[in-house]
């Protein structure tokens, strides 16, 4: 009976109902967005934190010595993992390999005029902070150094202005949703203030009566959660091939339905939470009788 | 159900409702309210319901002082008493049979026996072919029925009757007034307020008479 006086309750004011499911599935479908693109974010993050790398470009014309010095200088620091020098000829197959879809750019370029480098792993990532500094002053050897901290410091600033945006965000919109749901809660329980009247005069009991407008919050809560969710997983998992060969070869979209289902149930029970709350304050407010 | 008043007054403010009234009501009476409009008739039932509370004085039912009694008790008093409003006051939008649905849902009787009952008592008003219609599409007289059904279907111990012929015409008036003399006949306490002078004389039950608050004339 009680499940039935909630539907009918819906069901009677459609508008109603429909208003706040629908501000309630904005709200979950941001909070879904939002933590898929920081969870994409993150893994940016990990695969260039874990792969502590710094590139030296030598200058064109440098003697074998000079690059077998360079090479055995590399190796005396601390916490170098691998060293891997690429030739002239190396550089030219890598590139050839990575635009043999296209042979115009393949046509024009030739060995030389490719720089040849070391790429230097770390274990600690610290120590590419020495070696950046130190073959920096080496002007006569060096053309140029490419070195991953400034990439994951401007990730870093990304992922966090994301994050700091997305909380707000999803704070507003909840909120809102909070009060949109307190507010129509509200009307539906000025409208049937007769209804309510006369079951308290046959017996109802307090909780009985109002039994029905808090499940019609968590239904809001319920339903609006799931909505969100949908809409916001669906499109994502529908894109995620051209996502993920954007940002290749990370996987920025997981094809984890387990993750997925950990979202949905945090954001059912922030659903339950926020419709619970909401239709609390209005039945504490307008029910007094 | 056993009713009785004790030197209850009631003021709204300056208007002195009912003054210093006295009663009691034994089990499987059948008493009329008899006043003109003002007179405290609604006063009383509302007292009886517990929905207002006396200024002063003592209302006892079935021996708990509902003046001082908790809301569960209150709860429970009205979970046996048949109310029949002056309006009727059936729910608008759920139908004749969702009215009695919920009287008996109110009261926890078991789910497997609602629509049975519901059955039985559209039956017993003669609304079997109108239980699927919304109060606004029946007639007065079919509305009457219909909170009389509701008002059946918890098998009270008490029906207070406010008024109930207000709205209908003779032949229904004669009809709920048979019913609700079977009802009496079977053991359920019965008040009905009333001014319609034709009641007063054909039903030859008990009668007070109140005046401003103050019964005037107790022929019980």
């Amino acid at each position: 009976m009680v499940l039935q006086s909630t539907w009918h309750h819906i069901r009677r004011s459609p508008i109603q109902s429909f208003v706040a499911i629908f501000i309630m599935s904005v709200s979950f479908f941001s909070l879904t967005l939002f933590i898929l693109i920081s969870d994409g974010m993150s893994n940016v993050l990990k695969y260039f934190e874990t792969k502590p790398e710094v590139t030296l470009f030598l200058k064109d014309g440098l003697t074998k010595e000079l690059i077998e010095g360079i090479q055995k200088d590399l190796s005396g620091y601390t916490g170098v993992k691998e060293i891997k020098f690429i030739s002239k000829q190396k550089a030219f197959d890598i590139y050839k390999e990575q635009n043999k879809n296209n042979p115009m750019l393949t046509e024009m370029v030739t060995p030389s005029i490719l720089p040849a480098s070391f790429e230097v792993t770390v274990s600690d990532p610290r120590v590419l902070d020495k070696i950046a500094s130190d073959y920096s002053a080496k002007k006569d050897q060096i053309d140029e150094i490419v070195y991953q901290k400034d990439l994951v410091n401007s990730i870093i600033n990304w992922s966090n202005n994301i994050k700091k945006i997305g909380i707000i965000v999803v704070t507003t919109i909840s909120f809102f949703a909070f009060f949109v749901v307190l507010l129509i809660i509200s009307m539906k329980i000025t409208s049937r203030k007769d209804e309510i009247r006369v079951s308290r005069l046959l017996g109802a009991n307090s909780f009985y009566v109002k039994r029905p407008f808090l499940l019609e919050g968590v239904f809001y809560g319920l339903f609006g959660s799931f909505m969100g969710w949908l809409f916001a997983l669906l499109p994502t998992i529908y894109f995620s091939a051209n996502i993920n060969k954007f940002f290749n070869p990370i996987i920025f979209v997981r094809s984890d339905y387990q993750f997925f289902f950990v979202i949905f149930g945090l954001e059912l029970l922030i659903g339950i939470f926020i419709g619970y709350v909401a239709s609390y304050f209005g039945v504490k407010r307008y029910i007094k009788f | 159900m056993k009713i009785v008043f004790d030197k209850v007054t009631k003021n709204y403010g300056v208007i002195n409702a009912l003054n210093d009234v006295s009663f009691t009501v034994n089990k499987g009476d059948f008493i009329l309210l008899v006043g003109p409009s003002g007179a405290g008739k609604s006063t009383i039932l509302k007292l009886i319901l517990s929905q207002i509370k006396p200024t002063s004085g003592h209302i006892t039912i079935n021996d708990l002082n509902i003046t001082h009694a908790k809301k569960k008790e209150i709860e429970k008093i009205r979970r046996n008493i048949g109310i029949i409003f002056q309006d009727y006051q059936l729910i608008a939008d759920k139908t004749i049979e969702e009215n009695i649905y919920l009287a008996l849902d109110i009261i926890n009787f078991p789910k497997e026996k609602i629509l049975q009952k519901t059955d039985e008592v559209l039956e017993k008003v003669g609304l079997t072919s109108r239980r699927f219609l919304f109060p606004s599409q029946v007639s007065a007289g079919e509305l009457q029925r219909a909170a009389l059904a509701r008002a059946l279907s918890i098998q009270p111990s008490l029906i207070l009757a406010d008024e109930p012929t207000g709205n209908v015409d003779a032949e229904n008036t004669w009809n709920l007034i048979k019913l609700l003399q079977k009802i009496n006949k079977e053991g359920t306490t019965v008040i009905l307020t009333t001014h319609d002078p034709d009641i007063i004389e054909s039903l030859g039950k008990d009668v007070i008479f109140l005046k401003n608050g103050s019964i005037v004339k107790n022929s019980k």
